[in-house]
């Protein structure tokens, strides 16, 4: 699944570290999804989508699509 | 103020995992030892057999109350990493314990329960392992 989270966060001038604490996430499971190696489950998904006040399908695009 | 934030908050698999490794290695250390102490008969019968046997017991459910509490505090991806790693080492190891009594039989050294389980934990360490650097 594609993303823009490595945008959204270069925007908001964060580094993973500090994304991942905004999350409660590990700073690997941040990397895994910028890097598109892991997809989120759906509550971590909405969380990213509150933080950045924008919509789940605003970040993530599914590939089928 | 950004700078000032403590990043240790942000949750680190590795710094969770410490404590509950050393607690299992202490565990199997009680195990290694006692079994020892057994084979070799240094181990006086009676009351003293069951002190020393009665360590690795007392200490089990702290190394199993660690190890579920770590596991709970994972995040999604270690989560997944970590069942993944265990789908894989327990496919792995009932394949190797209905394989292996053949081989023995045909004159591959024999192995106790003990070494079955070092070979299931082992398989499951090194699909962690390599999970985790799937996702790295």
């Amino acid at each position: 699944m594609k993303n823009c989270l490595k945008a959204l966060r270069a925007e908001q001038d964060w580094t993973q570290a500090q994304l991942a604490k905004k999350l409660k996430v590990s700073r690997q499971t941040v990397n895994a999804i910028e890097t598109e190696k892991y997809d989120p489950g759906l509550p971590l998904a909405f969380k990213i989508a509150r933080l950045f006040r924008l919509h789940v399908e605003d970040i993530f695009e599914c590939d089928d699509h | 103020m950004a700078s000032a934030e403590r990043l240790s908050d942000c949750p680190s698999h590795y710094r969770m995992a410490w404590p509950v490794i050393i607690l299992q290695l202490a565990w199997f250390a009680s195990v290694v030892v006692s079994r020892q102490w057994f084979n070799q008969g240094i181990v006086p019968p009676g009351m003293y057999s069951w002190m020393v046997a009665i360590v690795p017991v007392i200490l089990a459910p702290f190394v199993l109350r660690a190890y579920v509490g770590y596991f709970r505090a994972l995040d999604e991806l270690w989560v997944t990493i970590y069942l993944r790693a265990l789908a894989f080492s327990f496919g792995v190891s009932v394949l190797f314990l209905f394989i292996y009594p053949i081989l023995e039989l045909s004159g591959a050294p024999k192995l106790d329960a003990f070494a079955y389980a070092a070979f299931s934990v082992s398989v499951f360490c090194g699909a962690a392992f390599y999970c985790a650097r799937r996702y790295s």
